[in-house]
């Protein structure tokens, strides 16, 4: 079946990385005997540990159960989620665990710094902090707040979701999104933009390159009224002209969430962000920023579907 | 490659037995992807390197209690599943502070590749290792007939249906 080798051989390429490469033990250390010394099994283990070159500062395991608060002072430390990836919970942080199952890890970041790769499949890895709920869709991110909830999410790989209420930000990489006390989050802005996520309308406006259309489809939900939103609308039509059917006047007049929805693929693809695919969606988002219990369980489509229609492609 | 002039198992464990290092080290070498593949089926990938070299020291250590050395294949895959399961039992209840987990997300494929990864971990256990050991351990299917005991007619089954199921559960639709 030509389909099927085929179809192997690209498996195996993909999953060739978790190929095992374990160094083998040094047998001459091990008794053979049936009830080694405890001690002897520590020291075996030691010698293994010297002898693959793990070095000698790794750190004992500790463990983060469910309910836990992490607080780091001076020191940054990597938490490990089983199947997951890895956190790096940076200095001055303090970070609580909420729950944690085979498929849904739920963080509270009441303050502080953390930065996550994940490898899991998106929407199972999930952040509160105290006003905004980041959503990993598979990526790497940067994630900061104070207490009052001002923070910065910074995307280097993949996308995240960021929302409040029922404001969204899908952030893709290589772009940033802002959060202030009262849980505004701003349209994300890629990194080397002309301009801040806290400059003027105005001034957005001007500086927009083709590259930023993305930023400009995301300011829709956000204009203050219906002339904010045809002052969008002209500049990102002369970056990225309007599919049929999305006119100047029904973008002032008539505003739903699903107005400019048409628009997402030519932007996405002069933004040079790739979609993120629905089904790769999986878990349940939660229900709300600071809760120590996710919320009702939603099906990941219909979770995700708002994001799709209100802000983001 | 499946070796044919090779030692037999059962010659390589008897010589271990007698405190020959080596001949253990070769059974390493000729059961280590076994052993991975049976622990990653079910553990953090982070985690897999330590457990297969503690399951080959246990099996190091307890050889003597080995009596059939022929089934030394059986024999070593049950230390590995019931290891695996011991540590998976603690790893799926905490988040461990790791910092030798490598950082791999950087990878465009690298959630796809977790994605599949999870799928195989997913499905019962005889499509599982033998996909793991097919697919992410690079054993053929005759190789992987000689270190599990299995028939190749079973593993080629095995495989066939594991991957029409991995195929189902990641969305693959056929050519």
């Amino acid at each position: 079946m030509p389909d099927e080798m085929t179809d192997e051989e690209r498996f195996e390429t993909l999953l060739a990385r978790f190929r095992g490469t374990t160094p083998i033990p040094d047998f001459r250390a091990v008794r053979q005997e049936a009830r080694a010394p405890r001690r002897w099994l520590y020291a075996v283990a030691a010698a293994i540990v010297i002898a693959i070159g793990i070095g000698l500062l790794v750190p004992r395991p500790r463990t983060l159960r469910d309910g836990e608060i992490m607080q780091t002072n001076r020191s940054r430390v990597r938490v490990n989620v089983p199947s997951i990836g890895t956190v790096d919970v940076l200095p001055h942080t303090t970070l609580q665990l909420v729950e944690s199952s085979r498929d849904h890890y739920l963080l509270d970041l009441r303050q502080g710094s953390i930065h996550a790769k994940t490898t899991a499949p998106p929407g199972v890895f999930v952040v509160n902090t105290p006003k905004a709920t980041a959503t990993d869709l598979g990526c790497e991110y940067t994630l900061t707040v104070g207490p009052s909830g001002v923070g910065t999410l910074h995307v280097t790989a993949g996308w995240v979701g960021l929302r409040y209420g029922f404001t969204q930000s899908l952030v893709p990489a290589n772009a940033h999104a802002e959060m202030d006390a009262d849980g505004n989050l701003s349209a994300p802005v890629f990194d080397d933009a002309p301009f801040r996520t806290t400059d003027s309308l105005d001034t957005i406006l001007r500086e927009a390159r083709r590259k930023d259309a993305f930023t400009l489809l995301n300011l829709f939900p956000r204009a203050a009224n219906g002339d904010a939103r045809a002052r969008i609308y002209d500049r990102l039509n002369a970056l990225v002209p309007a599919p049929p059917g999305i006119t100047r006047e029904t973008v002032r007049d008539r505003w739903t969430t699903g107005t400019v929805d048409p628009w997402w693929p030519p932007v996405l693809k002069a933004s040079g962000v790739t979609a993120i695919k629905k089904n790769r969606v999986r878990g349940r988002l939660s229900a709300g920023p600071g809760r120590l219990r996710a919320g009702p369980t939603h099906n990941a489509d219909e979770a995700y579907a708002p994001l799709s229609s209100a802000d983001g492609p | 490659m499946v070796e044919s002039a090779a030692p037999t198992d059962a010659a390589l464990v008897r010589a271990a037995q007698r405190g020959d290092v080596p001949a253990f080290e070769s059974l390493y070498t000729r059961y280590s992807r076994v052993v991975h593949g049976i622990v990653l089926g079910r553990m953090a990938a982070s985690d897999v390197d330590d457990v297969v070299q503690d399951v080959f020291i246990t099996a190091y250590q307890k050889l003597q209690m080995l009596r059939e050395p022929a089934a030394f294949a059986g024999w070593i895959a049950r230390i590995a599943r019931n290891r695996a399961e011991d540590s998976r039992r603690g790893a799926l209840e905490r988040m461990e502070l790791d910092r030798k987990t490598a950082a791999s997300a950087n990878q465009d494929d690298a959630v796809d590749a977790a994605r599949a990864l999870a799928a195989i971990r997913a499905l019962p256990i005889a499509y599982r290792e033998t996909l793991m050991f097919r697919l992410v351990e690079g054993m053929s299917a005759d190789e992987i007939a000689q270190r599990t005991g299995l028939t190749s007619g079973s593993v080629r089954v095995n495989l066939h249906r594991g991957m029409r199921l991995l195929r189902e559960a990641l969305g693959v639709t056929d050519a």
